[in-house]
């Protein structure tokens, strides 16, 4: 049951992948910054743990720089496993699975995938704009977190309890 | 205990591999092309399937962006119309003037170009790049380096040709460098984009006179593209102690958040 679970949000993810460049890049002409495959990796590494989930990062990862292609293949794929292996860290560390902690977590990783990406990219002489970096820093993670709401519902659906995370604490009996 | 260090394990392979990718992609080889291209060919159907989908969400958007500046713009082009009239009863004369020298000295008209339509089916705009995706590639004679043009002007220049898809650095890309001229005084510079994602006319230099409202042009020094074509207008300049060039920023003619249809231009 579990495998069933981990294809289906697989699959997911890669709807997600294909979202993420035929219509959500196309918001950022407006500022409004959404990372779906962000907040979908996180999401599946909270409920299928860290290792799939960032199995699933470094996956989602290569084929968006593949597919977008100018910048350096490998770098969103490092930066999406590394931002599934913390999230999942988070929860194992005792953070409780409520919906405040999830917030938390999808605010910290945001913030840590945008400076890791962007200290990868200055390593390979890529001229950062700080300006814009920290105006991103500012509003990506209150996009993501407006995603979570949609994004963790959705891949919990069908899961028994145990998944259950936060958005209905009471068990219908 | 042991789950910790199988997760350990697993992460550094993942980080292993992401460098050997990273520094593979940073040389540049063909491996790396060749599967981007790959990849474009193999994700084209269902990304133009979902950009068709999502499409009118976006023109939402942007109808309601253009509502909201509608009165401002009016004013603008109200100013730009009036100042319009006035120049074309000259240029009609300079035309029939134009013409005449032409015949006298046996020079043709310029050729047009032979382009290519293509339909944007993708946007990639991070901190880091401006780029679209076309549904055009190597299959209908687009290759790399080839200039992209809407009816307002330059967009931008192909970067990756695949089989059924391309990918183009707009002129706002912090990568992008294309050779241009201020069209009144016929100074050449480089059009970049900047990390602000402005774009900017550099290596002008200091003494040279520019004014505000100043069109820039391609010049015929790219290997490409073609001459002439439309840029944009300079919008300020300034210049910083330490510089020998004026620090020029040019409003583009292209409205980048309302690309749909584009030509590419093979010739």
């Amino acid at each position: 049951m579990k495998l069933t679970y981990k294809v289906l949000h697989f699959f997911i993810l890669a709807a997600c992948l294909i979202l993420q460049i035929a219509f959500v890049e196309n918001l950022k002409l407006f500022s409004v910054n959404f990372d779906l495959i962000l907040v979908t990796v996180v999401a599946i590494s909270l409920m299928d743990g860290v290792i799939f989930g960032a199995f699933c990062g470094f996956a989602a990862g290569i084929l968006l720089d593949l597919m977008t292609g100018g910048g350096i293949v490998g770098i969103s794929a490092f930066a999406y496993a590394a931002s599934a292996f913390i999230a999942g860290k988070l929860i194992e560390a005792g953070l409780k699975q409520r919906i405040l902690s999830f917030t938390f977590i999808i605010f910290l990783v945001t913030e840590i995938n945008l400076i890791l990406v962007s200290v990868i990219h200055y390593l390979f002489n890529f001229n950062i704009a700080i300006s814009e970096l920290g105006l991103e820093l500012l509003v990506k993670p209150v996009c993501n977190i407006i995603l979570m709401l949609v994004i963790f519902p959705l891949i919990r659906i069908g899961m028994h309890r145990e998944y259950v995370i936060g958005f209905n604490n009471k068990e219908k009996t | 205990m042991g789950k910790n260090f199988k997760n350990l394990i697993v992460l550094g392979i993942i980080i292993v591999l992401c460098l050997v990718i990273i520094t593979v992609s940073f040389k540049g080889s063909d491996l790396t092309k060749g599967v981007k291209v790959k990849t474009l060919d193999f994700f084209k159907p269902v990304q133009e399937k979902f950009f068709l989908f999502f499409h009118p969400v976006a023109n939402f958007i942007n109808s309601t962006r253009d509502y909201l500046n509608l009165r401002e713009k009016i004013k603008i082009l109200e100013k730009e119309n009036s100042n319009l009239r006035k120049d074309y009863s000259e240029n009609i004369n300079l035309k029939i003037e134009n013409n005449a020298l032409r015949e006298l000295l046996g020079v043709k008209l310029r050729k047009d170009y032979e382009t290519e339509l293509a339909k944007v089916i993708g946007f990639s705009m991070g901190e880091l790049q401006s780029e679209i995706t076309l549904n055009k590639g190597t299959n209908d004679g687009v290759l790399e380096g080839m200039g992209v043009v809407n009816e307002d002007g330059l967009v931008g220049a192909v970067i990756l040709s695949a089989g059924n898809s391309c990918r183009v650095k707009l002129i706002n890309d912090p990568r992008s460098s294309i050779g241009a001229r201020i069209l009144s005084s016929r100074v050449l510079g480089m059009v970049e984009g900047g990390n602000d994602k402005k774009i900017y006319l550099n290596y002008i230099p200091k003494e040279e006179i520019v004014f505000r409202g100043d069109v820039i042009i391609t010049s015929e020094y790219g290997k490409l593209l073609p001459s002439e074509i439309l840029v944009g207008r300079i919008k300020s300049t300034a210049g910083s102690a330490g510089s020998p060039y004026k620090e020029i920023e040019i409003e583009p003619f292209v409205d980048f958040k309302e690309l749909e249809y584009v030509l590419i231009i093979k010739g």
